[in-house]
């Protein structure tokens, strides 16, 4: 007891010398803030995620942590983003899923949960293939898909991720059903493109960025871009309409967000660091190098262009089969 | 706390069933073969049987003794209070860290444990109050570990 | 590689910037490794503002410092507390604990970081020589090698702990159980999430760690089960921390080169190495021992292969990540952003058009881990006086390190009470002779196992005979199946030998 008595007389005597002082509100960041990445390490979203936090960890003072919390095909990430509390200290990177998971059925990280900051990047999806594969082009692939239903399997994210919808769509557009090429889930593109170099799957449809390290060993090569137009960063990579005469462009983006009802403050301080940042040209080039582009919105037309891209990709998923 | 042989693997066989039961539950995806229920389902059947075989063990070498054995307490309160008090305060740390602030809860939890374990006074009160103050100023201010400071707003 | 090419690149490692970048990152390494609960890749994450002002090689440097000595440093709460620093080194935690309960915490200590210097070194010879070559042998790997080397990391657990096989399979299941938890990677479905938000991404390693078996220990510590490691006898300052390592090495050669050979060659597998490595090759050890009866009390031999193996792959982890850009883990992705902000693209360019670079970087490995032994003793000495103290103070103040290392992993309460959670079950399982360690391994291979089961049998179209269509997936899968029939065939050839006994 008298071990008792001493210990409560020595955590009063502690309490006591505490005296309150006055809150001083000081301006954010005060300290480090964390950037969640729904997608793993490696991918194109953690490389452009980790550019973008130096970026901001230089500007701020204070660092900018990337956590990947990979799974579910981005839900975790995102709704960890979304639960996190609105002080500022917890910011992440949204990536075109957000918009699609409502209508999968999975609820709790549509873009109303999140306060959108700016984007900072959108790269076209593109169709790789193995270097020695017996097809040249879009125009072959397509032939051999048609030839073995069922044989070529394609990978590049979770069933139902964008990679899928992009790749089925295509699909769909050129009248093939889409389980002719069967959709294999896997984690990420880096996964992906792990298992397409080990011949173990024949397509993956990610962004020529992330099969560049890829494509410049010899191992890969991109036939197709998804988009309405040649990108200036692959200027040899035919369109969809060039290469198949369909149109057919599913437009990701990655953008900064927090979670809804960040403060005003917050919300000024990032907007304008991002308009800075995607404007620096040492920024740019790092981009350039490893093959992304810097496509800058501002938080107003970006939430504009998320709530288009929700309209446009749920009625594709609709004629896919990929909605509820 | 040792539980008897037959207790254990009904326990266990009843738990993996559970688990393969629950697993039925967890929706598969419009269009996979191998759903996300798979995994679960074979582990929780390996679970009952691995439950089953330590019951059957236990039958066949029943010796009477106790179904639950609690005989490294029994006689030993002192080391009980210290367990109650580490596990109780854990739980309350769960609780109200936040409000409390982390150097609060360290030292009230950390400096009673110490003197019930018969630490002496003096090193104890030196002891949890260096310990708690540098993890938190070493967490906080090198390591950017927000923890939380509640009432102690000068602690920064 | 040309001989002037290593000689350039000795010069540009050997510069006194790059030796100091190495030795303050090192100590700072060590100090994070170890605190229990803090990881080498939070470490690394720190590190990256003060990389900016950095040339590239010692850039570089500092992060392979860090890392390596964090993970190194991990082995000593390992040893005297019984809180393993990684995933891996769960694998020999009980090992060396063992040892410091017989009063040898010294060598426990010793064997860990001199083995994972010389397993390091190995690695980065290993890099140096054939990182091409091991690149492009790890993109033969796809998901049905993955899954079959994922089921040998788990038969493992099954070698480990022969001697009541029913309750090392449940141990094992729990691991893979706790694994499930969260949102499903392939269709993003929540199991066993009870509607808690908080498990949607699944339960944290480091705290079910630290509760299962730093916290568990403790409890059993203030019981009349309670076991006390010795406190050491008092010696001289300029005493050898590393007596007794020599002897051990002469004994265990073997044990030394299979353990960084099969380091260096499963650490390059991209996103599983790392982990995979000291599992199996404690395994291995104790399938090849001349005395596998001893393992588990304080044994040397499993404690070298498994910490050598540790840290050669650490090294040659960063193979697909130099050679393709395919980072393996946290650390590699930080490290390949700083090599792009440098203007050292990875890839097989960088062999090509900058060989001198490449070479001082992989040399930054061999640095890294020379430093490791002078570093290491010095941390061994003062490690000494943590048994020293008395229990009355030191068990309290592990407790509270439990508490802030459990919340630090993802700043949240929640991961507290997985810590408490997961010490009150283990405290429970121990006392009814369940082996925790492969609890610990279900938990790391559980998501890989799974995905690449998934993923292949969507590949082979449900047909399971896919899973030896490929020649490396064949050879495995063979030597999978070969563990787990051959040890039952012999136990029924015995019992048909002795029908009636």
């Amino acid at each position: 007891m008298k071990a008792f008595k001493a210990a409560l007389a020595a955590s009063a005597i502690f309490v006591g010398t505490l005296g309150s002082v006055g809150h001083a509100f000081a301006e954010w960041p005060e300290r480090a803030v964390t950037v969640i990445v729904p997608w793993s390490a490696g991918g194109g979203t953690d490389a452009t995620a980790r550019a973008v936090a130096q970026e901001l960890e230089e500007r701020f003072g204070q660092p900018f942590n990337v956590v990947n919390r990979t799974g579910g095909g981005g839900l975790v990430g995102h709704i960890t983003i979304a639960n996190s509390g609105p002080d500022g200290y917890t910011l992440g990177v949204i990536t075109i899923e957000t918009t699609m998971f409502e209508a999968q059925g999975l609820p709790g990280a549509s873009p109303e949960a999140f306060t959108l900051l700016g984007r900072f990047n959108a790269d076209a999806i593109g169709i790789n293939v193995r270097a020695d594969a017996p097809y040249g082009t879009a125009k072959e692939l397509v032939e051999a898909v048609k030839a073995n239903p069922g044989q070529l399997k394609a990978s590049g994210a979770n069933r139902g991720g964008l990679s899928h919808l992009a790749w089925a769509g295509l699909l769909n557009r050129l009248e093939i059903d889409p389980q002719a090429a069967p959709w294999v889930a896997s984690d990420g593109s880096a996964p992906a493109m792990q298992q397409l170099a080990a011949n173990a799957i024949e397509v993956v449809s990610t962004s020529p960025a992330e099969a560049q390290s890829l494509v410049d060993a010899g191992e890969a090569k991109t036939l197709l871009l998804m988009a309405d137009e040649r990108s200036a960063l692959y200027p040899d990579i035919p369109t969809v309409s060039e290469a198949l005469g369909v149109a057919w462009s599913p437009l990701p983006f990655r953008g900064l967000a927090g979670p809804a009802g960040l403060p005003e403050e917050v919300v000024t301080k990032v907007s304008a660091a991002l308009a800075e940042i995607t404007k620096d040209e040492e920024f740019i080039a790092l981009m350039k190098s490893r093959g992304f582009s810097v496509a800058y919105q501002d938080a107003e037309t970006f939430t504009k262009t998320v709530m288009r891209s929700r309209d446009d990709l749920v009625s594709a998923m609709q004629a896919v089969g990929l909605a509820k | 706390m040792t539980f008897d042989e037959r207790i254990l693997g009904l326990a266990l066989v009843l738990f993996g069933i559970a688990v393969a039961w629950q697993s039925q539950a967890i929706p598969s995806v419009p269009g996979a073969t191998f759903g996300p229920s798979l995994m679960p389902t074979i582990v929780g059947l390996l679970m009952a049987g691995c439950g089953l075989s330590i019951f059957i063990g236990g039958v066949r070498a029943a010796d009477g003794g106790p179904l639950v054995d609690i005989s490294v307490w029994r006689g030993h309160r002192r080391g009980l209070a210290c367990a109650v008090w580490a596990v109780a305060g854990v739980l309350v740390g769960i609780l109200f860290m936040p409000v409390l602030s982390f150097p609060l809860f360290g030292v009230s939890y950390a400096l009673p444990l110490m003197l019930l374990m018969r630490a002496r006074p003096l090193p104890a009160v030196i002891v949890s109050l260096v310990v708690v103050l540098v993890a938190y100023f070493a967490f906080k201010r090198l390591l950017y570990v927000p923890l939380p400071s509640g009432p102690l707003t000068f602690l920064g | 590689m040309t001989f002037d090419v290593l000689i350039s690149a000795l010069w540009v490692v050997l510069q006194p910037q790059v030796l100091i970048v190495v030795l303050l990152a090192s100590v700072y390494g060590l100090f994070i490794g170890a605190i229990p609960g803090l990881s080498a890749t939070m470490a690394t994450a720190l590190l990256i503002p003060l990389t900016f002002y950095m040339d590239p090689v010692p850039a570089i440097a500092a992060i392979v410092a860090t890392t390596a000595m964090a993970i190194t440093a991990g082995d000593i709460p390992g040893a005297l507390l019984r809180i393993p620093g990684t995933p891996a080194s769960a694998a020999y935690v009980e090992e060396a604990y063992a040892l410091n309960m017989k009063g040898k915490a010294q060598l426990a200590m010793g064997l860990g970081i001199v083995f994972s210097a010389a397993g390091g070194l190995f690695g980065a010879l290993v890099l140096l020589v054939s990182a091409p070559l091991l690149a492009r042998a790890s993109l033969n790997f796809s998901s049905f090698e993955f899954f079959w080397l994922a089921l040998l990391g788990l038969l493992t657990s099954a070698l480990v702990s022969t001697n009541a096989p029913a309750r090392g399979l449940f141990s094992l299941c729990l691991g893979l159980l706790i694994s499930t938890v969260g949102l499903d990677v392939t269709s993003g479905q929540p199991r066993f999430t009870f509607g808690v938000i908080d498990l949607y991404g699944g339960v944290s390693f480091i705290p079910t760690m630290i509760g299962m078996f730093a916290f568990a220990e403790l409890l059993r510590g203030l019981s009349s089960a309670a076991s006390v490691p010795p406190v050491p006898a008092k010696e001289s300052v300029f005493s050898n921390s590393f007596a007794g390592v020599w002897g051990a090495f002469r004994r265990y050669p073997w044990s030394f080169l299979r353990g960084s050979t099969l380091g260096s060659s499963i650490g390059a597998l991209p996103g599983v190495g790392g982990d995979l490595a000291a599992w199996i090759a404690y395994g291995m050890s104790r399938r090849f021992s001349k005395t596998p009866e001893k393992f588990g009390t304080g044994h040397e031999e499993g404690l070298i292969e498994a910490s050598s193996s540790n840290n050669a792959g650490l090294s040659s982890a960063w193979v697909p990540a130099l050679v393709f850009g395919i980072p393996g883990d946290a650390v590699t992705a930080i490290a390949i952003g700083v090599l792009f902000m440098k203007g050292l693209n990875p890839g097989p360019k960088l062999f090509v058009e900058n060989p001198t670079m490449l070479t001082a970087v992989i040399l930054t490995f061999a640095l890294a881990n020379l430093f490791l032994i002078p570093i290491g003793f010095l941390a061994i000495k003062g490690a000494r006086y943590v048994l020293a103290v008395p229990r009355g103070l030191i068990v309290p103040t592990i407790l509270v390190f439990c508490v802030v290392g459990s919340f630090a992993i993802n700043n949240t309460v929640f991961d507290i009470a997985i810590m408490l959670v997961a010490g009150l079950v283990a405290y429970l399982m121990e006392a009814n002779r369940f082996p925790i360690a492969p609890v610990i391994l279900g938990l790391v291979l559980g998501p890989v196992l799974e995905r690449n089961f998934i993923m292949s049998m969507q590949i082979a179209d449900g047909n399971l005979l896919g899973f030896f269509s490929r020649p490396v997936a064949a050879g495995l899968g063979i030597l999978v199946c070969a563990i787990i029939v051959i040890p039952i065939l012999r136990s029924l050839a015995t019992r048909l030998r002795r029908p009636l006994s």
